[in-house]
């Protein structure tokens, strides 16, 4: 049980960067290496505003407004002008992008550990299972989140137009759906999530610019897994992740806990190499 | 009455032009027949016109806006819907969200919903059914629906038949004709089913080669001895 | 300064040896290897245990690298040669972060975050210190070298014809009857084999290798050097890796000019330009300094059955 609890704490912080992986991919069709750093980015800006003395909930509402007016500039500075190109350049542009980004944060805040300014408390047990109040919120938070978007994406014209657009762009613009506008708040939507889960990281682990590595590839695990289609299936992903991840500490050896989202992308993509709920996607 | 006036109208995708020097007009309430053989460049021409394919001489407008400079997306708010032969439907939407999306921008959807399936009824059977899982003919309907629910007031159609069985070609083609009775809409259509079209059009031009061959009443085309040999060959 | 530049060089020829094998595996076969670090990490502590807990001379180091890192090379593809394009490029990826964690953590055999420590050198005894780094470079150039002569006799052959129909597309060389699957797997494990060698090279050169030696950043500049050089192209890689050793090494010069800053400062700020030159390159020029020069059939002709 305590395990179950870990994972999805592990799944929590994943769960809304998987969100937005994927829906990234599913407008673009490329896999945008970059969610790490962007996340990364997340937690120090919540961090950053946690340290000018306002409470963490404020930092993460400005990580969460950061991160998607960064998606939004690095897609419009570095991305949109190479629309059309393929998938392993945009991944290799997206690459460079995340290094670039990491060590923007490593020039600013240099290579120390951070933390936000929280009260030590012990931790609560109940039905005998061991956690911090701060894994709470992260759990509730990242819940609330995924259904958020769930039902924005059900049930709102613009989630239908989101819909719409990552379907077929081209058919979206002759409908008289303003495509660019759909893809930007799409961006900007996907850059909140990427905030929202950097400051969830940020509660739960430490905050330090070497994140970046570690954070992305389960994220795009968990997306893969999910089958790059819908945000339930990247939620879904994500607590396969951490339930690997969690597994893995447990009975194998807590170092290896970053070579897990590896492992499973190579297992899931040699079985369904559409993912687990995915249907097969339209590859460039 | 509206009309979508072409004059002098060339086209093509960027590299050599396929569509030359065609002037044509499609007004409110009228059905025009685009025929001639296959590659003649009709759907090219029809493209140009809801702005995919690239118009590179001459003009088009709808009663006098200048539609040339404009982008797919401002031509269909001007009321010229363009409903392509296939990939016409959102395939992971369903029916009702397909209908729905195709209306951004205006706040009396459901209104729209409701006048759409009013003219097209067998839609309501297949409303919650994702577009991707429709039949031939549903999936047909589905995409003509989305095209009205802009109320545009010209159509363009691309093989709207294409793929579906003789007895659904007729009702397809009745049914665009049924729209132009009742909601005085303009349509330019590209059929392959060039009889069936014809009997159901008012004019009909032919188009070969890229170039204007002929334009005249449909009845009166269809009536000429060397027509079909001449421009349908087996479609005949 | 002199003794400056010949470290430059000898860290160039790495990196030449590094960008020629991506060019087999990318340039040729289009392969997206993200992952290069990780069979460089491979070989230099491969390359490290052989010579320094094995005892063993440094030529079998050598060759146990290219050996372990050829295997992982063959490991990693048959795990995901199938996958195309971003899906391989993020399995390797992972590849490499897991060799990283495995450096990290098997203290017993890399010795951790403390750093591996190498003493055998590819030298032979009784030279002067100057003369010292001059005969590395000579070794380091002349590996480059066979490496570059290897490799480009192999682009050229009919072998490297049928990988450019693969990387063109994976359906024609099939109907011809060609393994796709199998030519994958070949250029992949002879680029990592080549990896793997620039590693021993490596980590004999600087006697000290840690994990932090084989991140992402590393396989940034080697990435950066063959889009700078021009995919496909053999010249072109070793024109790239010169290029991109250039303006790192360079860039190092900023320091003096920027004492306000820290040095994890002016490192960032190095990363910071090669990250963004990639960028600006991959827009303005995607072909590269040198662009792989297209044959007259630029659908490679179908090598003979017998071929």
């Amino acid at each position: 049980m305590q395990l179950l609890l870990n994972a999805i704490a592990s799944a929590a912080i994943l769960a809304p960067a998987a969100i937005g992986f994927t829906l990234i991919f599913t407008l673009f069709r490329y896999t945008n290496f970059a969610v790490g750093a962007l996340m990364t980015t997340g937690a120090f800006a919540a961090w950053g505003m946690n340290e000018l003395g306002l409470p963490i909930w404020m930092g993460g509402v400005f990580a969460v407004v950061f991160g998607a007016g960064l998606l939004l500039a690095s897609d419009r500075i570095v991305f949109e002008p190479l629309r059309g190109r393929s998938g392993g350049t945009l991944l290799l542009v997206s690459i460079a992008l995340s290094v670039i980004i990491d060590n923007v944060i490593r020039f600013a805040f240099g290579t120390q550990i951070r933390a936000f300014d929280l009260p030590l408390r012990p931790p609560l047990t109940f039905a005998g299972l061991r956690f911090t109040p701060e894994t709470l919120w992260v759990i509730g938070i990242s819940i609330l989140a995924t259904l958020a978007v769930g039902a924005l994406l059900a049930f709102t014209r613009l989630g239908r137009a989101l819909r719409a657009v990552a379907d077929n762009a081209s058919l979206a613009s002759i409908r008289g759906l303003p495509v660019p506008r759909i893809e930007a708040a799409g961006i900007l939507l996907a850059g909140a999530l990427f905030g929202l889960s950097g400051t969830l990281a940020g509660l739960d682990l430490a905050i330090e610019p070497n994140l970046s590595l570690a954070l992305a590839i389960p994220v795009i695990a968990a997306a893969i897994v999910g089958g790059l289609g819908s945000p339930l299936g990247a939620a879904l992903g994500a607590v396969i992740i951490g339930l690997a991840e969690e597994l893995t500490v447990a009975f194998i050896s807590a170092p290896y806990k970053g070579a897990v989202g590896f492992v499973v992308i190579a297992l899931v993509l040699l079985i369904r190499p559409q993912g687990l709920l995915g249907r097969p996607v339209e590859r460039k | 009455m509206t009309q979508l006036i072409l004059e002098h109208l060339s086209a093509g995708y960027g590299g050599a032009d396929i569509v030359h020097d065609v002037s044509l007009q499609v007004g409110s309430g009228e059905i025009v027949t685009l025929v001639g053989p296959n590659g003649a460049g009709k759907s090219t021409l029809l493209k140009s016109l809801a702005g995919v394919a690239r118009v590179t001489a001459g003009s088009l407008s709808i009663d006098g806006t200048d539609l040339v400079a404009l982008s797919p997306f401002e031509r269909a708010t001007r009321g010229v819907a363009f409903m392509p032969q296939d990939r016409n439907v959102f395939r992971t939407l369903t029916v009702t969200e397909n209908l729905e999306t195709s209306a951004w921008g205006h706040d009396d959807i459901a209104a729209r919903k409701d006048e759409v399936i009013g003219l097209l009824p067998t839609l309501a059977n297949y409303l919650n059914k994702a577009a991707g899982g429709l039949s031939g003919g549903q999936r047909q309907m589905a995409a003509l629906g989305m095209t009205l629910m802009s109320r545009p007031s010209i159509l363009l159609v691309d093989e709207p038949t294409a793929g579906l069985s003789p007895n659904l070609v007729g009702e397809m083609l009745d049914v665009l004709q049924q729209l132009t009775r009742d909601s005085g809409i303009g349509i330019l259509i590209v059929e392959q089913n060039a009889r069936a079209a014809l009997a159901r059009a008012d004019r009909a031009v032919v188009l070969v080669d890229g170039r204007l061959r002929r334009a005249g009443p449909a009845a009166e085309l269809a009536a000429e001895p060397d027509f079909g040999a001449l421009f349908f060959g087996d479609h005949a | 300064m002199d003794a400056y530049l010949v470290a430059i060089l000898t860290t160039a020829a790495v990196y030449v040896i590094l960008a020629l094998a991506l060019n087999i595996q990318f340039g040729l076969t289009g392969l997206m290897n993200f992952g290069v670090v990780g069979f460089y990490g491979v070989g230099a502590y491969t390359s490290g245990i052989m010579t320094e807990t094995l005892g063993q001379p440094i030529l079998l180091g050598m060759l146990a690298a290219i050996v372990v890192g050829g295997l992982a090379g063959g490991l990693v593809s048959l795990l995901s040669i199938r996958l195309s394009g971003d899906f391989l490029a993020i399995v390797t990826l992972g590849f490499a972060e897991t060799m990283r964690l495995a450096f990290n953590n098997e203290d017993w055999l890399t010795r951790g975050p403390r750093g591996f420590l190498i003493m055998t050198r590819p030298v032979i005894d009784g030279l002067g210190r100057g003369a010292t780094a001059w005969f590395i470079l000579g070794v380091f150039v002349l590996a480059a070298i066979i490496v570059f002569v290897v490799l480009n006799r192999l682009a050229g052959s009919p072998f490297g014809r049928v990988l450019r129909a693969i990387r063109e597309d994976d359906l024609v060389p099939a109907t011809l009857g060609k393994n796709v699957l199998a030519y994958r797997l070949q250029a992949f494990v002879l680029g990592s084999a080549a990896m793997a060698l620039a590693g021993s090279l490596y980590a004999h050169y600087v006697q000290t290798i840690t994990p932090d030696n084989f991140t992402t950043q590393v396989a940034v500049l080697v990435w950066m050097s063959l889009i700078v050089g021009g995919a496909g192209n053999m010249k072109g890689a070793v024109v790239g890796a010169l290029v991109v050793t250039a303006i790192y090494e360079g860039t190092r010069f900023l320091a003096p000019l920027m004492e306000f800053l820290t040095p994890t400062q002016v490192s960032a700020l190095r990363f910071i330009i090669i990250g963004t030159l990639l960028i600006v390159v991959v827009r303005y020029r995607p072909e590269g300094l040198l662009p792989e020069r297209i044959a007259p059939r630029s659908r490679p002709d179908p090598v003979p059955a017998a071929g």
